[in-house]
């Protein structure tokens, strides 16, 4: 089954000054498939336009042409984001609230009974290890656990579909290993996870699949197993070819 | 309804764990009773003094705190992306907006009730003889919050900087109390040859009338308000401000995070 699929999707910036207009095409007639249970990486330099790939399917922006599809219906579509958990590059929380206030304000977005939400709040936290800082307010948080309870966001409704965004950024090394096990038990529990990535490490290690995206174009698509040469010298000569 | 009700209690959460929730607040309770003071001036119109400062300084204050709510939260939340995190669940955007409004009206609502029990207070010290159309003055700054948060929204969503934002809002404010002049501005011009009769109506029609809803205006006058007169001016800020939150939907709906 395909998780995603997109058929000539772009999409233009449009920025309109005083006397002046400039278009940017962030992405350009894309077409890709993403098979159910998979781990897709996206690769690409700054600007080749991952991020914009991963707002349009969550429909924070809409598409200039073409369409996209989840698990076979078309976006947008409101239910199917029940179905998919998105992780920012860089999350931005309610500073405010506590850990828990914060998934059980997410909770409620999605419909779950107090009783649910508690469940799922307790399991998530877990999950994260921020159990003991359920009550902490996210504002007294240091950078390591704010990335945790962005993926507790992502998780709270088990989501067979994550989209995570350069989810290793700024991320300690030891956060970084502890993203990439929890990216691999996803994985083994069958989940189906887009993310981007500037690590060309990182996608080595975790992925079935990578696609290298470079000036909006889906440039090439390459399976993991298998790979003789290394993904770096790909993706280097990939984005080279225009550059140089 | 759901939804719209956990992002109005969480705006009201919000609201309530910003200082400068609490600062409004204070200042309102120091202007409410340095009201004391000033009435003391007065002679014999003790309590009207009080009451004239005490309902002004409680619309002032439900303002501010209705604008810093509507633009401070909303445009804040755009600028700092927190909202892509709300929008990226199963939430329409309708939801989103009407659930902040939703918030906003509590808080103002919590804040009215604070800074008149606080009024009521004081002028039951000085004696003073419950009058039924305090409640119906405090109505009609409720509803006037009511008009001015759904326009704050709908400008904060159209404005790029929170200084615009308030700065327009407050326009407003001030031209919607003196939208009535309009028309003295319309003869006058008329009299000396310029004829923009239209564009001055359009103006008119389109600002909040909020000299019709002055009810506090009347606040120790024996003249009666009309039933009918009260029950147009609910049906006119009511029809105002869900227009106004409608056309929030509309500009937030084409909006991209």
């Amino acid at each position: 089954m395909v998780a995603i699929r997109t058929e000539n999707l772009t999409k233009i910036y449009k920025r309109k000054y005083l006397f002046s207009s400039k278009k940017t095409i962030a992405l350009e007639n894309l077409n890709l498939e993403i098979e159910d249970r998979k781990v897709f990486g996206l690769l690409g330099l700054n600007g080749s336009g991952k991020t914009t790939l991963l707002k349009l399917l969550v429909g924070l922006l809409f598409p200039t042409e073409g369409s996209i599809y989840i698990f076979g219906q078309r976006v947008p579509h409101l239910s199917l984001l029940s179905r998919v958990g998105y992780l920012p590059e860089f999350p931005c929380f309610l500073m405010y609230l506590s850990a828990s206030e914060l998934l059980h304000f997410y909770g409620k977005l999605y419909s779950f009974s107090l009783k649910e939400r508690e469940k799922r709040v307790e399991k998530t936290l877990d999950l994260v290890d921020l159990r003991e800082n359920r009550n902490d307010r996210l504002a007294d948080f240091s950078k390591g656990m704010l990335e945790r309870i962005g993926m507790a966001q992502v998780l709270l409704h088990d989501p067979e579909l994550l989209l995570l965004d350069e989810p290793t950024s700024g991320l300690d090394p030891l956060g970084v290993k502890k993203m990439r096990q929890t990216i691999l038990r996803l994985k083994e529990e069958g989940k189906t996870i887009l993310l981007s990535s500037h690590f060309v490490t990182e996608v080595e290690r975790v992925c079935d699949q990578a696609g290298i995206l470079h000036k909006g174009k889906l440039k090439r698509v390459i399976e993991m197993r298998g790979l003789e040469v290394s993904l770096e010298d790909l993706f280097t000569e990939t984005v080279s070819e225009d550059v140089v | 309804m759901k939804k719209i009700f956990a992002i109005g209690e969480y705006t009201v959460k919000e609201n309530i764990r910003h200082k400068i929730f609490y600062t409004i607040l204070l200042f309102a309770f120091i202007i409410i009773v340095s009201s004391v003071l000033f009435s003391m001036l007065s002679g014999e119109e003790e309590t009207r003094v009080i009451l004239d400062i005490g309902l002004g300084a409680i619309e002032i204050f439900a303002f501010l705190s209705a604008i810093f709510a509507a633009v401070g939260l909303v445009l804040g939340e755009m600028e700092n992306k927190s909202i892509s995190l709300i929008l990226a669940r199963p939430v329409r955007r309708f939801e989103y907006i009407w659930g902040r409004y939703v918030g906003i009206l509590s808080i103002s609502l919590f804040n009215i009730f604070l800074m008149s029990s606080a009024l009521l207070i004081l002028l039951f010290i000085k004696g003073w003889r419950f009058d039924f159309r305090f409640l119906l003055a405090v109505t009609f700054i409720f509803l006037k919050v009511i008009i001015i948060s759904a326009l704050a929204i709908l400008i904060s969503l159209i404005s790029t900087s929170a200084i615009s934002s308030i700065s327009a809002t407050f326009f407003l404010w001030v031209l919607g109390h003196i939208a009535d002049h309009l028309k003295y501005l319309n003869h006058v011009l008329l009299e000396k040859g310029v004829k923009i009769t239209i564009l001055l109506k359009t103006i008119y029609y389109l600002l909040p009338n909020f000299q019709y809803l002055n009810v506090k205006d009347y606040l120790g006058y024996p003249a009666p308000i009309a039933g009918t007169t009260i029950f147009w001016q609910v049906a006119y800020s009511l029809a105002y401000a869900s227009v106004a939150t409608w056309l929030s939907v509309l500009v937030f709906s084409r909006k991209e995070f």
